[in-house]
Formats: C-alpha cells, sequence, structure tokens
C-alpha cells in the first residue's frame, strides 16, 4: 500500500518535470518567433530603418539566392575552417605553453608579468602587425584566430595545473615516478577539465579572432561578407552573416560540450 | 637483521622568517616482517618521518639505510600508503592498481596477474572495470592497498590509511591490512595518533614527542596480543593495560611541552 503510494507521488514528480522542461521550451520558442515576428513587422511598416535593419524575408530571400549560386557555401566552410584551426591551435598551444610553466617554475615566476600585461592588452590591434609580418592571407587570420585566445588558455590552464592535489603527485612519486610521468599520469589527465571548458571559452575567442582577421585581409569568408556589406551599404548581406556566425558558434559550442561529457564522465 | 636503519635523522624546514626543526636526532631500526607503529600528537613531523623513509624527501641530516643501501630516491623494496586512497579517478581499478606496475616499467604479464590476485584476495575482483566513484570509501582503501603491494614492496608505510574511513570499516580494515601484510611477510610502519590502533596492530609501539619531533619512548607490545588479529587484540585484557601505559607517557609529553 506504501509503496503503492510512493509510486504515485514519484510519477507526480517526474511529470511535474517534464511539465516544466515543456513550459521552458514553449517559452523560448515563443521569444524566438515573435522576435523575427516583430522585426518582419517593424521593417515592414517602416517602424525602423528597412535600409539598416533589413527584414527577416529579404535575409532568408538571399541567403536561399546565396544558396543557389553557391557562394554561400565557400564563404561558411573558409571562416568555420579557419575557427576550428583557430581554437584549437589556441588550445593546444595555450596547454603546452602552460606545461612549460608547470615544467620551471623560474621560467613562470620570471614571466609571470608578461603575461598579465599579455591578458590584459586587447590582442586584436595587433592586427595590422600581423598582416605586414605574415602577409595579407589565410596564415595572419589562423594567428588572429590563435593569438586571441592562446595567452588566456595558458594563464586558466597553468592556474589549474597548479591546483592539482599534491598527494596524486606524491603517489607516482613513490613509485620511482618522474617528473614527465607526473605530468603524463597525473597533471594532464587532472585538468582534462579545465582544458575542455577553456575549450569553450575559445570557442567564442576564436570567431572574434577569425572575424576581425577577416574584416583586415580577406576576399573571402564570413568577415569578408561582413565588411563587403557595408561597404556597399547590404545590410541585408551583414545580418544575413552574422545569424550563420550565431548558428556556427552555437553548433560549434555545442559539439565542444557533447565532448566534454563523452570524455570527462569520470572526473568527479 | 635490520631492514631498515635511521641515523640521527634530522629534518629542518626554512621559510623566509624561521626555520622550523620538526625532527631531531631519531636513530631507530626496523627487522624483517616487524610492524611499528609510530605514536605522536599532531604536529610531531610524523608524516615528514615517513616521507624520509620513502625517499620523497632527503633529511637535512643523518642517514635512512634499507638493506644497508643509503636511500635517497624512492627505494623500489618500499610501498607508500597515504591518508586517503587517492586512487585516480580517471582511471579504471584495473588502471589503478596496476600503476605502480606501469610507472616502474615491470607490465609484464605475471606482476599484472599478481596484481589481480591480490585484488581477488581483498574481495574486490568485480571491482576491476569500475571506476573509483563507483565505491565505497572503505573499498577505495583495499584497492589502495593492492596498488600499493602490486610492486611487491619488502615494507609498507602507512601515514594514517583509516583515520579518513568511518570506525566501523577502519576495525574491519586494520584486520584485514593486518592479516594480508603477514600473510606476505611485509615490514611496516605505520603512522598514527591513535593509540588503539598502534597497540592492536604492532609488535613495538615509537612514541615521538613534538617541537621538535624527537624518539621519547619506545614500548614493546606484549607477545599475547602481537599475534591476534587487532580486532581480538582489542578485547584482550593486556590490551588495555598497555592502553593506559602508553597514555600516561602521552599525557607527560603534553606536560612538558606546556612548560
Amino acid at each position: 500500500m506504501n509503496k503503492m503510494i510512493t509510486n504515485k507521488k514519484h510519477l507526480e514528480f517526474l511529470l511535474a518535470i517534464k511539465k516544466e522542461k515543456r513550459n521552458i521550451r514553449i517559452v523560448q520558442l515563443l521569444i524566438f518567433l515573435s522576435f523575427f515576428l516583430l522585426w518582419e513587422i517593424s521593417s515592414q511598416y517602416g517602424w525602423i530603418n528597412p535600409l539598416l535593419f533589413s527584414s527577416p524575408s529579404k535575409i532568408s530571400q538571399l541567403f536561399l539566392e546565396k544558396i543557389s549560386d553557391g557562394s554561400l557555401y565557400i564563404h561558411v566552410v573558409i571562416t568555420l575552417g579557419e575557427t576550428i584551426l583557430g581554437f584549437i591551435l589556441g588550445t593546444l598551444f595555450g596547454t603546452l605553453l602552460a606545461a612549460l610553466l608547470w615544467w620551471s617554475p623560474f621560467l613562470s615566476k620570471v614571466l609571470d608579468p608578461y603575461l598579465v600585461v599579455l591578458n590584459a592588452m586587447p590582442k586584436v590591434a595587433l592586427g595590422p602587425i600581423l598582416i605586414v609580418a605574415i602577409g595579407p592571407n589565410f596564415g595572419s587570420i589562423i594567428a588572429m584566430g590563435i593569438l586571441i585566445s592562446i595567452i588566456i588558455t595558458t594563464l586558466v590552464v597553468y592556474t589549474a595545473f597548479q591546483n592539482v592535489d599534491d598527494n596524486y603527485i606524491k603517489v607516482v612519486r613513490s613509485f620511482g615516478g618522474s617528473k614527465k610521468q607526473c605530468f603524463k599520469e597525473v597533471i594532464l589527465p587532472a585538468c582534462f577539465p579545465s582544458i575542455i571548458s577553456s575549450l569553450k571559452v575559445n570557442v567564442g575567442l576564436s570567431w572574434v579572432g577569425v572575424i576581425v582577421g577577416e574584416f583586415l585581409v580577406s576576399k573571402q569568408g564570413l568577415g569578408y561578407m561582413i565588411i563587403y556589406g557595408f561597404q556597399v551599404f547590404n545590410f541585408t548581406l551583414v545580418l544575413m552573416s552574422l545569424l550563420i556566425i550565431a548558428v556556427m558558434a552555437t553548433i560549434m559550442y555545442q559539439g565542444v560540450e557533447y565532448l566534454e561529457s563523452k570524455l570527462i564522465k569520470h572526473h568527479m | 637483521m635490520a631492514l631498515l636503519q635511521l641515523k640521527s635523522v634530522g629534518q629542518t624546514y626554512f621559510s623566509k622568517t624561521s626555520a622550523t626543526t620538526a625532527l631531531e636526532d631519531i636513530t631507530l631500526s626496523v627487522n624483517e616482517g616487524e610492524f611499528v607503529s609510530i605514536l605522536g600528537p599532531s604536529g610531531c613531523g610524523k608524516s615528514t618521518l615517513l616521507s624520509i623513509i620513502a625517499g620523497l624527501l632527503i633529511p637535512t641530516s643523518g642517514t635512512v639505510m634499507v638493506n644497508n643501501q643509503q636511500v635517497n630516491h624512492p627505494h623500489p623494496k618500499i610501498g607508500y600508503m597515504l591518508q586517503q586512497d587517492y586512487l585516480f579517478p580517471w582511471k579504471t581499478i584495473h588502471d589503478n592498481i596496476t600503476l605502480g606496475l606501469k610507472l616502474r616499467n615491470q607490465l609484464s604479464h605475471q606482476h599484472v596477474q599478481t596484481a589481480f590476485q591480490l585484488l581477488k584476495e581483498i574481495g574486490l575482483e568485480h571491482t576491476i572495470g569500475k571506476y573509483p566513484s563507483e565505491l565505497s570509501g572503505g573499498m577505495r582503501q583495499r584497492v589502495a592497498l593492492v596498488r600499493t603491494l602490486a610492486t611487491q614492496p619488502k615494507m609498507l608505510l602507512l601515514d594514517e590509511p583509516f583515520s579518513a574511513l568511518d570506525y566501523q570499516t577502519k576495525l574491519k580494515l586494520e584486520d584485514l591490512v593486518s592479516s594480508t601484510l603477514k600473510e606476505h611477510g611485509k615490514t611496516a610502519i605505520l603512522v598514527t595518533h591513535d593509540i588503539g590502533e598502534a597497540i592492536a596492530m604492532s609488535d613495538h609501539v615509537i612514541l615521538l614527542s613534538s617541537n621538535p619531533g624527537r624518539i621519547f619512548r619506545t614500548f614493546k607490545i606484549p607477545e599475547s596480543i602481537r599475534n591476534l588479529l587487532p580486532f581480538e587484540a582489542r578485547q584482550h585484557p593486556d590490551f588495555s593495560s598497555t592502553f593506559q601505559k602508553i597514555w600516561e607517557e602521552l599525557e607527560h609529553i603534553e606536560q612538558n611541552d606546556h612548560e
């Protein structure tokens, strides 16, 4: 009897959770739809400047046009490729640099003020120098994507390295493990969650780096489309690129989150 | 023959403002197969002493010899067990218990089988593919024991290995560790602040005084309870009289401290 009541209560509880989840989805969808609807209507009726803010219908029309003539595809692929490369390399180099700092406490003390300065400095300001140094090409865009994420990755991952419980290292050392083995068996795996979470931050940062890079140099890519649209006063093009970037960035972020759930299942 | 010999070992820690002597003139020897406990108030340098014996810390003075060889790096014949299990959460039990073998480059089939055998003896062979987070505290500490024993050390250093467990688990584990070590003929040094645990498990108890840590007295545990399991030893009439004796000496140390 008692068990039946418990079961019933449990079912009610599950139902309540389900209901809340559904309500959240409904409201989210409503906000989404009313935003675009309001945008469309205010553009149609001239409440906002249609030249500047365009409208969802014009954007989707342009989108279909660009897809059918095949010119959109290449821009998206190029920007996406640059961003993925930028954030993977940024995270990789940042982690390597953090490993170097962990390896040599002397070096880490020496470099500390430089890292603080570099972290505070807006990296995009280095854009013009990069272009001249590397050339107005793919390379300097990637460099931009790396540069913008490497220092913050180094700082975050190095802090994580330092916060690993010393007793794990003691275990490895008591088995005669070397410093290299301490790093491989303890430090690196223990900091996997931190590295993945810096990957999440870097997804966003790399988009900034690559788009700015494309503003400055490229002849292709979504950043180029934005700057081109701006120059010819085609804000429909600008907004369409923006929406594509938003979707792409979200997909990448979700991808990293998926990776996270797969890789660090057992860290807690 | 003495397996372990310490000759006037001392340890001083330096900081910007002071030099603190943690240990002073520690001389002791442990024979093969013996179980020795080091007992003392907290902050008497017990753990420091264990780190020195383990070769993780080079003492500022004196020498540590294992089999008449000076120890200045972690010795393959010494195993170290910490206060908590410190199993690696990202490794399976299998990978955890073979960690020592991997680090010592001894991942031969035979050695791995020995590790499995130990896990079986301890009644946890079904956990081999699991992760530490799926095990209870007592089970984890048992796995940590297997990890330590897997490299087949002659001597085990136990740094309050039961202090993080609840009382019941602790009593059970004392029995298990004691019988496992005896069965395999291991020498052991246990660091603890628990008088009962020290008496129940060991052949000798060394009492350390604090500030700086020095050997205050050495007790021989009566033959009558030496060969009993720790849980049985606790019931034996000689247990309480020994407890009383050590208790009084500890009080003595504290009084000296206050003066």
